[in-house]
């Protein structure tokens, strides 16, 4: 469960650190909540995780003081999905066989990870435009990256 | 372990640049916590997408660029080192172990074009590469190339044509040809 309340972390913080205080929290809680018999259903222990999630994030995001308190304290390393790491020079070669509007979008788009709108005004496109781009871009990415069938 | 309804990658990353409608964000990570495979799926989009941030600081990504991006990068600490040409100019080039990033800015009018192709030629007008309908505004007058500066670095002596082609309602012209003479530092 670690990993996934990192992702949730890192998708709305936007901070390695503050997406390790916050699988600390929810885990903290989540533990706190099954020992006091408040989550009795193993089927609702997701469903009870990402309501913390959202709670915890609420709380960092007005600069609660239970982070600060925790973000003095060690954090140990949070563990992520492992293997994944792309190929560097398999990614560049995949990017180089995409076409320039496409790659201009993936790039532009991931590199500060700027909305299809951000991305549109500076390319002279339509947002539609940018999120089909984007969309037909990644998927032939993927397809290379993994060697399927374009 | 495998996903019975796993979420397209397309939908992962409108998930992860937060483009998706609230209502629809929520299904997706309702689904997230509940599917493994499916927030691997995540994982490998954020890394695909570190990946490509990596490789744009490294200055390796041929590609054509807008003076906003070349802006964030340089504010993000990349040294760039820019050869201005004007249509039909010449331009003595190097690149130096301090550069990160080789820019060529090819100035063109570029009102009325509908659609733009970079041809990367030697000097017998050869093509060895050709970026095909380059994003571009009319507005700035000029086309940013980001040279993938590794290759320059390798390279010794060259001459590098550029023609940038116009297509219009009547059809496809050379717009502007440019010449890079690069000199190894």
């Amino acid at each position: 469960m670690a990993p996934r309340i990192r992702l949730y972390g890192l998708r709305h913080l936007r901070d390695e650190q503050a997406a390790a205080d916050l699988v600390q929290q929810v885990l903290m809680i989540t533990i706190e909540s099954i020992r006091a018999g408040k989550v009795r259903d193993a089927q609702k222990i997701e469903s009870f995780v990402l309501g913390t999630c959202r709670m915890v994030v609420l709380e960092i995001r007005r600069g609660g003081a239970r982070r600060e308190r925790l973000l003095e304290q060690y954090l140990p390393p949070v563990p992520a999905f492992p293997e994944l790491a792309p190929d560097l020079g398999k990614l560049a070669e995949c990017l180089g066989k995409l076409a320039e509007r496409e790659r201009s979008v993936v790039v532009m788009t991931f590199y500060e990870e700027h909305s299809s709108q951000t991305v549109a005004g500076a390319l002279g496109l339509s947002n539609e435009n940018v999120r089909v781009i984007r969309h037909r871009a990644l998927g032939r990415l993927r397809r290379c990256m993994t060697g399927s069938p374009a | 372990m495998s996903c019975a309804t796993p979420i397209d990658a397309a939908v992962l990353a409108d998930y992860w640049l937060a483009e998706l409608p609230p209502a629809e964000e929520s299904l997706v990570e309702e689904h997230l916590f509940a599917c493994e495979p499916c927030s691997r799926d995540l994982q490998s989009v954020m890394d695909l997408a570190q990946g490509i941030r990596t490789l744009a600081r490294q200055g390796n990504l041929g590609m054509i660029v807008t003076q906003e991006f070349l802006n964030r990068l340089i504010r993000g600490g990349l040294r760039a080192r820019e050869y201005s040409a004007q249509a039909g100019g010449t331009v003595e080039c190097t690149v130096t172990p301090q550069d990160d990033l080789l820019i060529g800015r090819l100035a063109a009018d570029l009102s009325g074009v509908q659609k733009l192709d970079l041809s990367l030629c030697d000097p017998s007008g050869a093509e060895r590469l050709r970026f095909r309908d380059i994003p571009f505004r009319a507005a700035p007058g000029e086309v940013l190339l980001n040279y993938p500066i590794g290759l320059a670095r390798q390279s010794g002596p060259d001459v590098l044509v550029m023609k940038l082609f116009a297509f219009t309602a009547h059809g496809e012209r050379l717009l502007a040809e440019y010449t890079f003479n690069h000199t190894p530092s």
